[in-house]
């Protein structure tokens, strides 16, 4: 296959996978977004020495915490970024943690399942559509701060629902 | 040291502000502190936040309710499983249908170009998508700055989408509904049914639509919607503050609540469109893309260019330098490009290279017309401070595409660029003018 167009494949089908990552590290969407446009970059810079014989995302996501640690280095006297021996850290651990991340995924889709039908619509406002949470505040006259609140225990209880899940698979660690 | 569920409770309620980008400076600092005292948290950090993502990305959210079949044997379960499977293979074949319209097809790809990747809403994703295919709900990613795609509904309402930009469609029951979480978008609404109104959500507004013509521009703060005819209803979210915007007007809506939220004429009143035929650019105000460099010395404040990948199926990705400047993107006042305009376009580079000059037309009274360029080989290298300056007739600019109208005169402009191969050319740019017709 042409390499500028097994590039371009490579990138479009994993793009998301890499942004994941990089959201770990820069939980703000926007600067996330900059970083990968950045990894992009230097991804088809050092394209002629990707070895096609091995993973392209591992590969993919060196280059992206390289560039996360080049990020931090300008952001270094905002006050709303990780210090980079954090990053450090949680890159060591999604390292260990990146082979369960797809049953995790999984174990979400079947704990999901199991809200009652008023958390499902709390997750379905948050989740599916922007801005969402506030009108249904609006119009049922719930505190917004309230339903914030409540994401925040629905989200804690599909934590605790798939770290179950993942214990009765035999995942120790979950 | 905080017992275990104490952290863990605690952190809970840190993350859930971090996800919703609410978190202060002091509370950053408490997660931080969590994180690097407890490696268990480091883990639960990482499931928080692979939780959040992978919820914004699940299509789960619409499957059956507990009780309602996951429940039971193990082959009972097996044959859930395999209903399901079959039911997303199912959909997986009827997202993209080259055939004739069904029912549930709600719009089609009338032209586009650049990297683009559709999600449809079982979650199966397509990166080849073709003008004339019919797509039913989802979401629609154009990856790259040289990216933009038309869409018409069935109705004949129609929307452009152009630059790197995501957005969310569907029509049902409840009407259109559009989610640009990012980008500039451009709409040309039929008339819609009566008590449904065409909804378009951004991260900081939110519109309504009966039948109208108008430009959405969608940055993460603060989004500004431009009418050109029929009436917009335009809500900040920051306060639920509402906004009628009618023809010829733009608001601006922050995420915040302390900057000015008023419709306000485009330009001059009394004129039955209202433009403008020259133009000046301003930094920081209008800087779209690029490093914003501050005065030093000699050298005023300029726009120095940064890397950027375009991408495309079938064409090698592209690798330039550039900065992209708001036009009419920016300025409260639409800018039309008359018969015998030019730009003027003053930068500086470390050495002598290649520069691309280009710009995005749409139509004045909405919607994309097409892209522009013009290159130049300028020479620096009898002038000590790099410094270069371009005069380019807009009449003798290249169309980018051969179905894009052959003179741009007319037409609106949203934005320029300037770009190079070379980084060692280290282009900035002090200012773009537009010079009208004298």
């Amino acid at each position: 296959m042409d390499p500028a167009a097994e590039f371009v494949r490579l990138w479009t089908r994993h793009q998301a996978e890499v942004e994941r990552y990089v959201y770990m590290m820069i939980p703000r969407a926007v600067d996330a977004g900059e970083v990968i446009q950045e990894v992009s970059v230097k991804l088809w810079e050092k394209w002629e020495r990707y070895d096609q014989s091995r993973p392209f995302v591992p590969w993919a996501k060196k280059f992206a915490w390289l560039e996360v640690l080049k990020w931090r280095q300008k952001q270094a006297r905002e006050r709303l970024v990780f210090s980079s021996s954090l990053l450090e850290k949680i890159n060591a651990a999604h390292e260990e943690e990146e082979p369960v991340m797809e049953i995790r995924r999984r174990a979400l889709k079947n704990c999901l399942t199991k809200l009652n039908p008023q958390e499902r619509k709390w997750v379905k406002l948050r989740y599916g559509r922007h801005g969402a949470v506030k009108q249904e505040a609006e119009r049922t006259g719930v505190r917004l701060h309230k339903l914030y609140y409540a994401l925040e225990k629905i989200r804690g209880q599909l934590l605790e629902c798939v770290g179950r899940t993942m214990r009765k698979e035999g995942w120790s660690d979950a | 040291m905080l017992d275990p569920h104490d952290w863990k409770q605690r952190l809970n309620a840190l993350l859930s502000r971090l996800v919703e980008e609410s978190i202060s400076a002091e509370e950053l600092s408490e997660l931080e502190e969590i994180l690097e005292e407890y490696p268990d948290a480091q883990q639960h950090y990482l499931h928080y936040l692979g939780l959040h993502v992978d919820l914004q990305h699940s299509k789960s959210l619409d499957a059956a309710p507990a009780g309602s079949g996951a429940t039971g044997s193990k082959v009972r379960r097996i044959a859930f499983l395999a209903g399901a499977a079959a039911a997303i293979v199912l959909a997986i074949i009827l997202f993209i249908q080259p055939g004739p319209a069904e029912p549930s097809s709600i719009a089609r790809i009338v032209k586009l170009s650049g990297a683009i990747v559709w999600t449809g809403d079982g979650g199966k994703m397509v990166n080849s998508l073709n003008a004339g295919d019919l797509i039913k709900g989802g979401t629609l990613e154009t990856l790259a700055a040289n990216s933009w795609a038309e869409i018409e509904f069935l109705d004949g309402s129609t929307i452009w989408v152009s630059g790197s930009a995501l957005l969310t469609l569907s029509d049902g029951e409840q009407g259109k509904f559009i989610h640009l979480r990012r980008g500039d978008l451009s709409a040309d609404v039929a008339a819609q049914p009566a008590g449904k109104p065409l909804r378009l959500m951004t991260p900081s507004a939110e519109a309504e639509v009966l039948g109208t013509q108008f430009n959405i521009t969608a940055g993460p703060d603060s989004t500004r919607v431009s009418v050109n005819e029929g009436l917009v209803s335009v809500e900040r979210l920051a306060d639920g503050s509402v906004q009628e915007v009618p023809a010829n007007h733009l608001v601006v809506a922050a995420l915040e609540k302390q900057s000015e939220f008023k419709a306000i004429p485009h330009g001059v009143p009394g004129f039955p469109w209202s433009s403008i035929e020259g133009w000046q650019s301003q930094f920081p105000r209008d800087v779209r893309r690029g490093d914003l460099q501050l005065p030093v010395a000699q050298y005023p404040m300029r726009l120095r260019a940064k890397s950027c990948l375009w991408i495309e199926e079938g064409r090698e990705p592209d690798l330039h330098y550039s900065v992209n400047i708001g036009v009419s993107a920016t300025s409260r006042v639409p800018v039309r490009l008359s018969e015998n305009a030019r730009f003027r376009v003053r930068g500086r580079m470390t050495s002598s290279n290649r520069v691309l000059f280009g710009f995005r037309g749409n139509y004045l009274r909405g919607g994309f017309a097409g892209k522009y360029f013009s290159w130049r080989d300028v020479d620096v290298s009898g002038h000590p401070d790099g410094n270069f300056e371009l005069d380019i007739e807009v009449a003798k600019m290249t169309p980018q595409r051969n179905y894009f109208p052959a003179s741009p005169v007319g037409l609106e402009i949203f934005d320029c660029w300037a770009l190079t191969h070379e980084e060692r050319a280290g282009l900035e740019i002090i200012s773009v003018e537009l010079i009208g017709a004298e």
